[in-house]
Formats: structure tokens, sequence, C-alpha cells
């Protein structure tokens, strides 16, 4: 295999056990993923699925109770707790829900911290801000506080700052969800440019539907475990992830095929479902 | 950007920084007061020593200060002193401590009896310098403007009735005043004859005054040797020997206050910005890069505060000497040095529990919501 087919990210049998006993929970159960240069992925489910923790151990944020992640060349979960911090200024670069901005710096600052970490500072690391900055359109805000930004600013900073230190893959925490349409899709269209033109790989967590589009592989994340997206349906009453084969109830309406988690959903849809036919 | 990054979290909320700011600028200025006092009070104490000119002093075996000691030997020692080689003149001085009494009031005094026109007597005046007469006697002006006593007034000192005859300056200190009056006037007084309490030598120009002073020990039984330099130095440790417990308790007060103000401020920055050093560790500063932020914060603190206090102490001390305060307050190097020490040691202790939640932090945790 060359290098420039091998995957950045290589997740195999991942598991993560929280607490013990009664209190045992297993959030993740044996995921494997690999995730090519210049690939967008898009990992979904329902809440408490195990989606941040999966973020999480592939940004050796977190250590996994078994299994592997591979982050280029660099086995991270073999790695000591005080070489881990070199491989996030290096190799990864988060974008978080919260935007998570140190708020006492500038927009330009927020950006140098993280070049200053990875060993560039003074002009070269304000020069590369800078540059950073002015690639996402926020050259008239360099100097400004985060307070004084607004969420999609805000959230095209922390991409630059991501970007920092030119890293292979980019994690993203539901990078829309504080943010309107539109300016959620300006934030997407520019993680799904960054993937394209500049080859990195960009691995999205979030339940934004409207990501889907702009991503090359769509997973589902449900109980700790990959299942495919074929598979799988949201009820249009509830919003419950459910598996297609298994759903206690399904509806076709006008050709088009409905999956509920129980019967009451589906009575539900279908009075509204009647009621609309009435109006119109 | 470490340093910028801890300037900025402490500035970005100035009610806390001048708390924690004042509270070193008190710290240290308590300590550094303190200092300056006790240097000023000890500059005082030797303004004899430092003020009257001779090279060497005799004085009664054992005897090597002023404070609180008694000093007689027999004139005749003091006259073969003067006839050692290189001796130029060996002036007699008595000296005791007593009260002296004006309009009423009484302050303690060192009473020195001299020879009118010889070493021993007043060196600045306030007013017309005068020699003093039989009945006369010289007080502090300070002394004489707190008691509202005028030149004739009445003074009762060293069992003599006396009258006001002349104002010197520059000779109260801490403890007690400096007043003059005629040696033989002393005498009569006290009692006393053909004693003195201390010998003024002065020596020839160019003369070895350590070998005088051997050739004394040698051929003078009875007496006490030293330079002017030791003479002083003994004085001045009985001022520090009396002050050193009420000094180290006062500046292990000023430590504590100041230990306790920093550790709180940076203690409650750290904590109110413990959420953003768990994103700058998930994006990859490592635990030394944020120690460094913290002490950062710790050392901006301390500096603040140490500047501060310096700048009000030599106000304070600029102040006390154009308005004349009894007591001076001298500001010393060794003083600034070791309140810039304990301020390092206070900025150190005060960041380790800050260092310990953030060493427990986990980086995870900025994603939780």
């Amino acid at each position: 295999m060359s290098d420039v087919e091998r995957p950045v990210l290589t997740v195999r049998g991942v598991t993560k056990v929280f607490g013990e006993g009664a209190s045992r929970v297993e959030a993740l159960r044996g995921v494997d993923l690999d995730v090519d240069p210049g690939e967008v992925v898009l990992i979904m489910g329902p809440s408490g699925s195990g989606k941040t923790t999966l973020l999480s151990i592939i940004g050796a944020l977190l250590k996994p109770t078994a299994g592997t992640v591979r982050i280029g060349e660099d086995e991270v979960t073999v790695m000591s707790e005080h070489r881990l911090p070199a491989v996030r200024i290096r190799q990864v670069g988060f974008v978080f829900q919260d935007f998570n901005l140190l708020s006492a710096l500038t927009a330009r600052e927020n950006v140098q911290v993280v070049l200053d970490f990875a060993g560039v500072s003074g002009s070269k690391a304000r020069q590369r801000a800078t540059e950073l900055l002015e690639g996402m359109e926020l050259g008239q805000r360099l100097d400004f506080l985060p307070e004084k930004l607004s969420g999609g600013e805000k959230q095209r900073v922390a991409i630059a700052r991501a970007m920092a230190n030119d890293p292979a893959l980019l994690l993203c925490d539901e990078p829309t969800a504080n943010l309107d349409s539109r300016i959620g899709h300006d934030v997407v269209v520019r993680l799904r440019e960054i993937a394209d033109q500049r080859g990195k790989s960009v691995v999205i967590v979030s339940h934004d539907e409207r990501i889907k589009p702009h991503a090359d592989r769509v997973l589902w994340l449900d109980d700790g475990v990959f299942r495919e997206m074929a598979t799988m349906a949201v009820d249009p009453v509830c919003g419950m992830a459910i598996e297609r084969e298994t759903a206690p109830a399904h509806l076709e309406v006008d050709g088009e095929t409905y999956y509920f988690c129980s019967r009451g959903c589906m009575r539900e849809f279908q009075e509204e479902h009647v009621q609309k036919a009435q109006r119109s | 950007m470490g340093v910028a990054l801890a300037s900025r979290n402490l500035f970005e909320n100035r009610t806390r920084l001048v708390v924690s700011v004042a509270g070193v600028v008190l710290a240290a200025l308590l300590i550094l007061v303190l200092d300056g006092v006790l240097a000023g009070a000890t500059r005082q104490v030797t303004t004899f020593m430092d003020n009257v000119p001779f090279d060497l002093v005799v004085s009664q075996r054992g005897v090597r200060n002023l404070h609180m000691t008694t000093s007689f030997f027999a004139e005749s020692k003091l006259r073969e002193i003067a006839r050692i080689d290189g001796v130029r003149h060996a002036d007699p001085v008595l000296y005791t401590t007593t009260f002296l009494t004006l309009r009423g009031q009484r302050s303690l005094a060192y009473l020195i009896g001299y020879e009118p026109g010889r070493p021993g007597g007043p060196w600045a005046w306030a007013g017309r310098q005068v020699l003093p007469t039989r009945d006369g006697i010289i007080v502090d002006a300070r002394i004489a403007e707190d008691f509202g006593g005028r030149i004739g007034d009445p003074v009762t000192a060293g069992g003599a009735d006396l009258r006001l005859e002349g104002l010197a300056k520059g000779t109260t200190s801490i403890l007690n005043s400096i007043a003059f009056m005629d040696r033989d006037a002393f005498e009569s007084a006290q009692g006393l004859q053909g004693v003195v309490s201390f010998g003024l030598i002065t020596l020839d120009p160019g003369a070895d005054a350590d070998r005088v002073a051997r050739q004394i020990r040698r051929e003078i039984p009875g007496v006490t040797v030293l330079t002017r330099e030791e003479f002083a130095d003994s004085e001045r440790r009985v001022v520090s020997d009396m002050s050193t417990e009420l000094m180290q308790m006062m500046n292990f007060i000023g430590f504590l206050v100041g230990l306790a103000v920093v550790a709180l401020t940076v203690y409650t920055t750290t904590l109110q910005k413990l959420s953003e050093y768990g994103i700058l560790k998930a994006i990859g500063a490592s635990n030394a890069r944020l120690v460094r932020v913290v002490c950062a914060q710790s050392a901006i603190s301390i500096t603040l505060g140490l500047l501060g206090a310096l700048g009000i102490a030599l106000l304070l001390q600029g102040a006390l000497g154009y308005f004349g305060g009894r007591v001076p307050m001298v500001v010393t190097w060794a003083s600034v040095l070791k309140v810039t020490i304990g301020a390092a040691a206070v900025g150190s202790l005060a960041s380790l529990l800050p260092i310990a939640r953030i060493a427990r932090l986990k980086p995870a945790e900025v994603f939780r919501r």
C-alpha cells in the first residue's frame, strides 16, 4: 500500500466501558473505522450512542478499554500520557460545538496560542494566524475578542485554530449545532473545502441531517456499534433511530415507507396524515 | 504566549486583579515599613558614634555599647592612653541613662557630660550653637518642641537642676534622645571624681588604629578598646536583638496575608478558567505549559504588588523625611531582597493548588456540556 492510499485514521475493535458492576456501561463495542485522506465522514446516531466517546478516543483524549487507534504512523492507544499532547497538537485539529475559544484572547491570539504550543512563535506565528483567519474571511476581525464575534465567526476562528498546525485529521463535534442553517451550511462547506483542497480527513459527529450531502460517507452509531445506514430509519413522530427490520410498526403512504418505534407513534402519524389530507 | 495568556486572564477581571495586587501590596508594605522603621531606628541609635569625631573608644572592660550600660574607669588611664604613640587626643566623656524633665514632662535620655569645645558634644544645631555652662543643658530640639520648652526653661536631668541652653538636631531615636552638659557639672551632680565613662581617642594622621588599639589593650588593664565601627555595630545589635522576634512575627504575618490573598486569587482565576484549561489540554497543551501559565499569573500578581508596595514605601520614606517624623524610615536593599524572595515563595506556594487541579483535569471533559 502506498503512502497516498494509507488511511489517515485507523480504528480497530475499539471498546469503551465506563463504571463497574451495576453501573457498568458499554459505550463502544468493537468499533472499526478507516478514514482516508481527503475524506469527510459523518457519524450520526441518537444521543448516548457513543459518538462523543468515539471522537474523544480518536482524538487521543480518552483511552479505550480495548482496541487500537492509529493516526498516521502513530498508534495513539499505546502511547504514554506525556506523548499524547504532541499528537493532539500536530496531527489532530478539533472543532467543537461551543466553539471553545479562549475568552481573554483575540481571534488571532486564539490561533497563535496553538502554534505556540507547536513551537512556532513570534512574528511567524502571527503571520500564519493572520493568513489562516484571512482564509476564513476574518481579516477584519483579527483583533476582536470572541465576545465581539458572531457564532459563525467564532466557528470559523475555531476551524482556523484547528488548521493552525496543518494536521492530517480534523475532528468536529456538532460543528453546526449552535448556528443557524445558513451559517451552519457555510461552516460545513468550508470543512468540505478543507478536505477537497488540502487533502485533510474530516470526521464529523452530528445530528444535523443537512451535513449528509457534504459527506463522503455517513455512518450510524447506535448502542456503541456502527450499523448500516441503509438499514436505519428515523421515526417521523418521535425522531428515534430504529432498525428497519426490527421496527415494531411501519406504514406505506404515497409510495414511501415510514418506520415507527411503536404503534402509538404510527397511529399519531396516521391521524396527522388524515387531517392533512382533509385540509387539502 | 503563556505569559500573554496569563496576563489576559488576570486583566480580564480588573476587580479581582486589584484585590489580588492590593493584598500583595499590603503584605509587602507591612514588611517593608517594619524593616524600614527598624533600619531607620538602627541608624538613629548609632547617631552618637556616627557623628562625634573619634577613631577609637575606650570603655570599662566589657562595655561595648551605650544602651543600658554603665561604664566607669579611672581618668588616669585615659591620661596614660594619651601618651601612647599615635594618639593625638584622648577626650573624656561621662555618660548615664536618665530621665530629663522639661515643663513637667519626662523623657528618657542618654546624658553625656563632655568638655565644652572638645569631642563628645552636639554636631548639629537647631538655632544658635552654644557651649554648655556649669548649669546649662543642651537637649534635642524635637523633645523641646514636643514638651513646649524654650531656651532658658528649667530642666532636671541626672540629679541636677539645669537650664535649657541650646537645641541639638538629630539626636532623638526610637529609644530616647541625647542630652549634653558640661563634664564638671555632670561630675558634681553625680558625685563622681577622677573617673570617666568613655575615652574618645583621636589618632595622629596616618596612625594605625589597630596597632594603637592593640597597644592600649596590652598596656592599660581594665578597659575595652573598640573602633568607631565596632562600637556602632554593638549598639545596632542591641536594637536588632530586641526587635528580632517582633520582626519575625510581623514578617510571618505579612507572608501569610500575602500567601492567602495571592493563593485565593490565582486559585479562583484558575477555577474560573478551568474549562479553558481543559480546552487547551484537549488541543495539545502539555501540563508543563499550563503550569507556566498559572505560575505567570502568580508572578504578575506578585510583581505588580511588589512594585506597588515598594513605590508606597519609598513615598512614605520621603514623606517621613520631609515632615520630620520622629522615627525615620529607611528602605534598604536587604529588605527589598528579603520581600522579593518572600514574595517569590508566596507566588510558588499559591500556584501549587491550581497546578494540582489542572494536572487532574481530564482533556476529554471538554466535550461535557
